[in-house]
């Protein structure tokens, strides 16, 4: 099993000095200033008060979770409660609107202040519930495209095709995929599970420091459930964050959370440790709508 | 605003007819594309164009003192036919006045070495080069093909084939065609055959296979004293049984030449049981204009699959026509239109079931972007008595910034019950869905645009036998990606608000 783990020498932030509340663009890459290391315990993400709409339809109406480095999150809630929109939202989906609130990155770097692009190289990954099919780009080249980008915004020499397709090699297998994925066109024709598949493939390529999981384990069978589990776990460690959106405690089996959420109607309703799952899976939501 | 207009069926009104005297020589009929026989009245004779004038005077001689006789044929009919006119239905949507402004003189014949570089190992061994519309025998290689296999200039033909070819000549396409529904060859082609300077033939004797893709390369050079003018003529031959992989393509005969004019014609049989594979790539200098057409006879069980690009030129205006002549012929046929700049790309298209039990699809693709243009007008036609026909035309367009254009029109004309037809045509930018999930793997907007239009263009050329050609494309369609500085300003006012 491969083991997954950050890259030595790199770390981040501002020294000594609050960041700033916009950052403007092109920012220098001196903010990355080197030898300052994070801690298991530091923020990672801070949500305040986080509300989003889409054409004037209010989704999210006022959440908040904060999650720090080494801790693994689970929300759960019913169809239609928000889960995936949160997800959009904090990775830079067009298609929400902020109407208010805050989202915080690492040490007070405005989130929601960042394209979508760069969040994904700074580390905020999100593994999408529905990941989308794009005939005619290989999944070798997106992938390394992908890889590489991150490695640009960490500073690092990008790879090439030959160098990486090693990494993917040794990547891949961790997964349980064949090599005959990386020729195919990103996602297209692949089934459900092997979407769910290639989208822990690029996690553990891309090593982000935040990652947001949605429904990954739906659609997959016992043994694929095992090995995603397996994977998230190799990824994991006391710097990362994992935000696990799932509807059954079957997952948590696996990956075991220290914290579940409840979301209902844009909001977070309750928060509690794993047995909370424990209990929506005897009792089900009935406690949300009491007579 | 989204300049786009989409006819669900053509627009059937024409303003005038003019009908072309007949040859006293030759037969003129319009054999490959009639609808009906043309209910017009012959109207006088229009004076003679003064273009088409100045044009002859300009005209090469023919290498091959057998065309003599089909060049003063054309001559004489041309001396009456009228330039193509936006009045024209086939012309309506394809403005020619640069063209007709500019001065048409002798081509330079100047070939860089660069001109074939990309091709010249894939090739090797199966390679026909015309340079301004004659062989070149210095650049033509053509040591791998079989036994029996005939392909060069029709001067190099033995007697037999020469015959069979100069018998093609005689009938100019659509010569009497139905002024609403031809694709506009005629004018051009009867230019074109005035003017030969060669004819390229190839021929597939019966049973015959060729492994290797057989590569036509067309390449055109300017003039410093006028408008470079060429007139490449092919013609096609498979025998009953044969196949080949044909890939025909046009391009400058050295980059700094990018100004000319190619009027070319192109005319395919493809006998009984006969199967073609016919990569066609028009990648024309981006101050050039090119006309051609395309017209293929598939007869009974043969196959033709066509993968037709068209990325180059100022203005390129394409007109492919495909008769299933015969039981069991079937076709597919399937364009790309890659329109930058201020490019015109224009495709016109026809598919006639004439036999019953034959079986067509066709898919264009075009993609235009900044203030270029592109024009679909393609007909299906499925005659009274076609039955058993299965035809699907499917036509997608992606248009990509607020100032680009595309008219299209998919037409169906069926006249027979038993047909399984579909058509569609799909208007669209670039799906959001597909840019997002790559910026949320930290690519770029732009890079996110490049790479889908680059992938949609790869997917299309899967077919061409050419990476260097496939990677052209990629590239040619990877510069469409940028959105225009006016798009841009809008949605940074929306996200703002
Ligand atoms: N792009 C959108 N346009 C319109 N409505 C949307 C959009 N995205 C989300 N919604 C609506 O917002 C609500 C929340 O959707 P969301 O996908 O976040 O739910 P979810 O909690 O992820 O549900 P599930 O458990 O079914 O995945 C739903 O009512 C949904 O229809
Ligand atoms: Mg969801």
């Amino acid at each position: 099993m491969a083991v997954v783990s950050l890259l030595p020498g790199w770390a981040m932030v501002f020294v000594g000095q609050p960041a700033p509340s916009h950052w403007t663009l092109p920012r220098p890459h001196a903010r990355f200033a080197a030898n300052v290391h994070m801690a298991t315990g530091d923020v990672l993400l801070n949500v305040k008060n986080l509300q989003a709409s889409v054409d004037d339809n209010s989704i999210l109406k006022g959440v908040n979770i904060c999650v720090r480095r080494g801790e693994v999150h689970a929300i759960m809630g019913p169809n239609g409660s928000g889960k995936s929109t949160l997800s959009k939202v904090l990775v830079g989906h067009p298609a929400y609107e902020v109407t208010g609130g805050e989202v915080t990155y690492r040490e007070g770097e405005d989130l929601l202040d960042l394209a979508p692009e760069e969040r994904a190289q700074q580390g905020v990954f999100l593994a999408f519930q529905y990941p989308v099919e794009i005939s005619g780009v290989s999944n070798a080249d997106f992938l390394r495209l992908a890889v590489n980008k991150r490695r640009g915004a960490l500073g690092e020499s990008e790879y090439d095709p030959i160098e990486f397709f090693g990494v993917l090699g040794e990547k891949m297998s961790s997964v349980g995929m064949s090599m005959d994925f990386i020729n195919r066109d990103v996602n297209s024709g692949f089934s459900g599970g092997e979407k769910k598949r290639n989208e822990i493939l690029q996690m553990a390529l891309l090593e982000p420091e935040l990652a947001i999981l949605d429904e990954t384990d739906s659609g997959l069978d016992i043994d694929a459930l095992k090995t995603v589990a397996a994977g998230v776990n190799a990824y994991k460690n006391d710097e990362n964050g994992i935000v696990l959106i799932t509807h059954y405690q079957r997952l948590l089996d696996y990956i075991k959370p220290d914290f579940v959420h409840i979301m209902s109607k844009g909001q977070i309703v309750r928060s509690g440790g794993p047995e909370l799952a424990l209990e929506l899976e005897k009792d089900g939501y009935k406690f949300l709508n009491p007579v | 605003m989204l300049r786009t207009c989409l006819l669900g069926s053509l627009a059937l009104a024409h303003a005038f007819s003019f009908s072309s005297p007949r040859c006293g020589g030759g037969r003129h009929e319009s054999v490959l594309l009639s609808l009906a026989p043309s209910p017009a009245p012959l109207a006088p004779t229009p004076p003679s164009d003064p273009w088409f004038s100045a044009s002859l005077a300009s005209r090469p001689p023919p290498r091959v003192a057998s065309l003599a006789a089909a060049r003063e044929g054309a001559a004489s009919l041309l001396a009456a036919a009228a330039r193509p006119r936006r009045k024209d239905e086939a012309w309506r949507r394809t403005d020619l006045s640069a063209l007709f402004a500019a001065q048409l003189a002798l081509p330079s014949g100047e070939v860089a070495a660069a001109a074939l570089e990309e091709e010249m190992e894939v090739s090797a061994g199966a390679r026909l080069v015309l340079v301004d519309g004659a062989v070149s025998e210095e650049l033509t290689d053509l040591s791998a093909l079989p036994e029996g296999v005939l392909v060069g200039s029709v001067g190099s033909m033995d007697a037999v084939a020469s015959a069979r070819v100069m018998k093609q000549l005689e009938t100019i396409p659509e010569a009497d065609a139905d002024k609403r529904t031809e694709l506009g060859a005629y004018t051009f082609a009867a230019l074109n055959q005035a003017s030969l300077a060669d004819v390229a033939c190839i021929y597939l004797p019966p049973d015959v296979e060729v492994s290797q893709p057989l590569f036509v390369f067309m390449l055109s050079s300017g003039s410093t004293s006028g408008l470079g003018a060429s007139h490449p003529n092919l013609v096609v031959n498979l025998d009953r049984g044969s196949s080949l992989s044909l890939v025909q393509s046009y391009s400058a005969s050295k980059a700094a030449d990018s100004d000319y004019f190619t009027n070319a014609l192109t005319r395919v049989t493809l006998g009984p049981d006969s199967r073609l594979r016919h990569s066609y790539l028009q990648e024309q200098g981006l101050g050039a204009f090119h006309i051609d057409s395309v017209f293929v006879d598939v007869q009974e069980s043969a196959r033709y699959e066509s993968q037709m690009v068209s990325t180059g030129a100022r203005i390129s205006r394409l007109n492919v026509g495909v008769s299933l002549t015969g039981s069991g012929a079937s076709c597919q046929v399937q364009g790309l239109a890659l329109g930058a700049e201020t490019q015109l790309v224009d495709f016109h298209t026809f598919i006639r079931h004439a036999s019953p039990d034959c079986q067509s699809s066709q898919e264009q693709r075009n993609a235009v972007a900044d203030r270029a243009r592109v024009v679909f007008r393609g007909a299906v036609v499925v005659p009274r008595g076609a039955d058993n026909t299965t035809a699907n035309q499917l036509c997608r367009t992606l248009l990509l910034s607020d100032t680009s254009r595309a008219d299209i029109a998919p037409t169906l004309e069926i006249a027979t019950d038993d047909v399984k037809c579909t058509h569609g045509a799909t208007i669209a930018d670039l799906d959001d869905e597909m840019i997002f999930y790559l910026q949320a793997r930290g690519l770029g907007r732009l890079e996110a645009r490049s790479l889908l239009l680059e992938g949609w263009a790869r997917t299309f050329m899967s077919q061409v036998p050419s990476e260097a050609a496939r990677r052209r494309a990629a590239v040619k369609a990877s510069l469409l990606a940028p959105e225009t500085g006016e798009r841009v300003v809008r949605l940074q006012q929306l996200t703002s608000i």
